[in-house]
């Protein structure tokens, strides 16, 4: 199973993640802002990251920016997890180098169908 | 004679002043460990609740706490999950706090003189119930 990294600032949310993540058997490391999402990252490069946009100190968008400058981590599959659902976001999202873009609310069988779907990219 | 009652006064207040201080800094130390020991206490029963909360998303059948407290702490973070998730865990977490009664604390809520309260109440109930709680809602609110 895919290593994935949590990175959400909101800490009950990132619990919730991380328990969905992990019951479904994936490896999961959690960060709560963007600079230690992407020293964790750095640290244990996983496969996913599952990334918040609205974050202190970093922003989600930033955050994606920076792992598709870095050549270490530019082949990570990115999921957007956030509250912004207007159409100029989801563009954004995808045009700094997000990979799949999700919504919160959110239904945990929708987060399980796009990492499994992010998997299936990696796999090819 | 003046002298001698001068230097008694200057060592009395001197004494009273050191023993003010050392209270002073005993008082504060003791709020500091407190309120630290209130933090941890605090952040301890919201992991306790939170793990519960996803528990009975994940249709576990535990008990919700009984006191008064401990249902105001857990109803903040159940709203809180309810608003960011959709799909069968949001609701089963909803039919675990229908079934433990947080409808009618919700309710109870509602006609409290607290502001906050009041609106705790309300979003609780649309939350864990949905549309079928708007008329009850609008009643108590009116």
């Amino acid at each position: 199973m895919a290593r994935i990294a949590v990175i959400e600032d909101d800490a009950d949310l990132n619990r919730l993640l991380c328990r969905r993540l992990t019951r479904a058997d994936y490896e999961v490391h959690s960060a709560s802002d963007g600079v230690a999402g992407l020293a964790m990252m750095k640290e244990h490069p996983p496969e996913i990251a599952v990334i918040d946009w609205m974050m202190p100190k970093m922003s989600g968008i930033e955050l994606i920016q920076r792992v598709r400058q870095d050549p270490e981590l530019k082949s990570i599959k990115i999921l957007m997890l956030t509250a912004r659902s207007q159409e100029g976001d989801r563009i954004r999202a995808f045009t700094s180098g997000a990979d799949d873009y999700l919504v919160k609310p959110f239904a945990a069988s929708d987060l399980i169908a796009s990492i499994e779907a992010l998997e299936r990219q990696i796999d090819r | 004679m003046f002298a001698a009652r001068l230097n008694e006064f200057v060592v009395i207040t001197v004494l009273v002043c050191a023993l003010v201080f050392v209270l002073a800094v005993i008082l504060m130390l003791v709020a500091v460990a407190y309120s630290r020991w209130q933090s941890r206490k605090d952040a301890a029963n919201r992991e306790r609740y939170l793990d519960l909360l996803l528990s009975a998303s994940e249709g576990a059948l535990d008990q919700p706490p009984s006191r008064r407290k401990s249902r105001l702490e857990l109803s903040d973070l159940a709203v809180h999950l309810l608003s960011n998730t959709i799909g069968e865990e949001r609701e089963q977490l909803a039919g675990w706090l229908l079934r433990g009664g947080f409808d009618s604390d919700a309710e109870r809520w509602m006609s409290s003189g607290s502001p906050a309260q009041r609106l705790r109440g309300a979003v609780l109930l649309l939350l864990a119930t949905g549309e079928p709680a708007v008329p009850t809602a609008l009643t108590i609110a009116a």
